[in-house]
């Protein structure tokens, strides 16, 4: 038995195995690593060790691609850029699409230096908003940060930590919170679950009763077809 | 041209290919102990490509900024419908697991834990606006899987659930080796099968404590607070408000196999948890792991072990099975006293061991164990003793092919 599960097993994770192969040619790096933008006197480092399959500075912007921290989800893109300070990125998550098109995503780092930091995540601007919490501290945008119409966003009121929330919804997103709807459209799932729990539970206590008689009926004559048999043998039942 | 819709036309073929499989299956085979066997067989796996549709449907070639590769797809059944009052997809009674691509309906399991967590709006983390209370959505949940099973009752566990096909696969394969099963003893079981509503009695205490924070106000597990430093406590706090996917084994299958063949990105499967909550969601997928390999073993060696334990399974069987729903459960599996002679063979190919439709005098026998997959309705050598009936109307029932 063991022996067959093994097989199975092999079976479901070798595609896992080869991928994991394939991703090895990747740039790996660790957190001594700094990636340094000279002209804006600025550095980017990561808090643990990661890989990504390509990186370019150009026009004081590093531009990661493939980019996997250790126990990190994979992040296709990354644009980061620092000026007059020295930044570690300890953490990033994205969410995908699956509720009904929702997107999402988390970036957070420390900060050393008074400078200004970009970021871009690839994120679509036109259906989100963005929350930035600097010092643990909700900041509205204009306060510290500012976003650009190609969903780059700009940090300036940072001193020692940051995060960047991020959560999008399709346009076609709209919750229903019309409060002048009637009760019956508001609550139109419930009453067509009750609806049709209590036409199921009808119908089949009709079912049920409608055999139970046929029963009753087919046990009498059973029973009259016994009797008959035992008090007429081989007699026709009456 | 209702064919430049692709999704029609994968519905039709998928329609087509479905019922003539089954007027074939019905026509050409002869074996009559095998014929039952051979139609359950193809209806699950009708009913996995069904469920998992949505990877047939597509949308294809959508550019994914979600970092993740290849990323659930959902096409649910009636979320459109339903909108914002229930918009996570109609709940029916099989694993229909809510973490795999392109699932088109919802594991009830899912739901029930989910709705019990009131944790489900934009401040905190997640993005799924209801316009319904939680009472409301978990009415809904129950109500469906009520009228399903009253309808329906277990056939869903032994003709329709995808992880009920796993096992099948388990067994087919075991035979291949020519292995013969092994069997607990009737106590074993009859425990085993109580055991089913204490998991699910344990699950949704855990939900209740996980949401203890968003329900009550007060944080019985630390770090289940929403929000925090680094906003990643929601991250693990909503995951884990659904603590039986964390150890239901059709989660990882679903990923495992989806990844396989390149429908999900192998990283969903550790997507409990990350960042800073690497560690727990590196255990918990480690557990999650280990109960797939041993419900694999298991089920190898007993059959349908997971459906004697399953908490869905009791679920349904709960709303099918036993007072009040007993009276008026339209799917039932039937005996006739006058012709059986107690000769055992329904007993012994019972996939999950039941026994009341050899030890009960005769009516109905259908129990809580009851998949109503009528392998005992096939291999009785009797006329009509026994007989699977749906409103009362026979459907099925056992031949003489002695």
């Amino acid at each position: 038995m063991g022996g067959i599960a093994a097989v199975l097993l092999i079976f479901l994770f070798l595609p896992h195995a080869c991928l994991s192969a394939q991703a090895q040619s990747d740039f790996a790096f660790t957190p001594e690593v700094t990636f340094a933008i000279p002209d804006s006197n600025g550095t980017i480092s990561y808090a643990v060790n990661g890989t990504y399959s390509n990186a370019s500075l150009i026009n004081d912007l590093w531009t990661f691609v493939n980019l996997h921290l250790n126990n990190f989800p994979l992040l296709e893109k990354l644009e980061v850029s620092a000026q007059n300070s020295n930044i570690t990125i300890t953490a990033y998550s994205t969410f995908d699409t699956r509720f009904r098109g929702f997107r999402g995503a988390l970036l957070s780092y420390k900060v050393e230096g008074a400078g200004k930091q970009t970021f871009n995540m690839g994120v679509p601007l036109t259906e989100g908003e963005w929350s930035v919490l600097l010092e643990d501290e909700f900041k509205g945008q204009g306060d510290g940060w500012s976003v650009s119409p190609d969903a780059t966003l700009t940090i300036t009121g940072a001193k020692s930590n940051v995060t960047i929330w991020y959560f999008g919804f399709p346009e076609s997103f709209n919750v229903n919170e019309d409060t002048n709807e009637p009760f019956y459209m508001k609550h139109s799932a419930a009453i067509a679950t009750a609806a049709t729990l209590a036409i199921t539970v009808t119908f089949a206590f009709a079912v049920k009763r409608k055999n139970q008689t046929a029963n009753k009926n087919g046990f009498a004559t059973t029973l009259m077809l016994t009797r008959g048999t035992r008090t007429k043998p081989g007699g026709i039942v009456g | 041209m209702i064919w430049e819709n692709s999704s029609v036309l994968v519905v039709s073929i998928f329609t087509v290919i479905a019922l003539m499989g089954i007027v074939t299956i019905l026509k050409l085979t002869k074996d009559k102990t095998r014929k039952v066997s051979t139609l359950r067989l193809f209806i699950q796996i009708i009913a996995t490509v069904a469920v998992f549709m949505g990877l047939l449907l597509g949308p294809f070639n959508t550019p994914l900024w979600a970092p993740l590769g290849p990323a659930p797809r959902d096409r649910l059944i009636g979320a459109d419908l339903l909108g914002d009052q229930f918009p996570d997809g109609i709940s029916v009674p099989i694993l229909a697991c809510y973490y795999a691509s392109g699932r088109t309906v919802t594991c009830p399991i899912w739901q029930i834990q989910a709705y019990i967590f009131p944790f489900w709006n934009y401040s905190r983390g997640y993005a799924v606006f209801y316009s319904t209370s939680g009472v409301e959505k978990l009415f809904i949940v129950f109500g469906l899987v009520a009228i399903m099973s009253i309808v329906l009752g277990r056939f869903f566990c032994g003709w329709l659930c995808p992880f009920g096909l796993y096992m099948d696969m388990l067994t087919r394969i075991r035979k291949v080796f020519g292995k013969r099963h092994l069997d607990l003893s009737d106590k074993t079981n009859a425990a085993i099968g109580q055991f089913r509503y204490i998991i699910i009695a344990i699950f949704l205490i855990l939900s209740v404590i996980f949401g203890s924070y968003a329900i009550f106000g007060t944080q019985l597990i630390p770090g289940t607070t929403p929000g925090g430093p680094l906003g990643t406590e929601a991250g693990i706090v909503s995951n884990i408000n659904e603590p039986f996917c964390l150890v239901c084994p059709m989660r990882p299958l679903c990923i495992l196999a989806l990844s396989a063949t390149g429908y999900m990105d192998f990283s969903y499967i550790t997507q409990i948890a990350y960042g800073p909550f690497w560690i727990t969601g590196a255990y918990l997928t480690s557990v999650n792991l280990a109960i797939l390999i041993t419900i694999t073993a298991l089920s190898l060696a007993y059959r349908r072990f997971w459906c004697r334990i399953c908490p869905l399974g009791g679920l349904t069987a709960l709303f099918s099975t036993f007072t009040p729903f007993k009276k008026i459960a339209l799917t039932r599996l039937h005996k006739d006293e006058q012709k059986c002679t107690k000769c055992g063979i329904c007993k012994r190919v019972c996939p999950t061991q039941a026994t009341q439709m050899y030890e009960k005098k005769g009516g109905d026998v259908t129990e809580s164990r009851c998949m109503l997959c009528a392998r005992c309705v096939e291999m009785c050598p009797y006329e009509d003793a026994l007989s699977l009936k749906v409103a009362g109307k026979k459907v099925m029932k056992s031949r003489n092919w002695l």
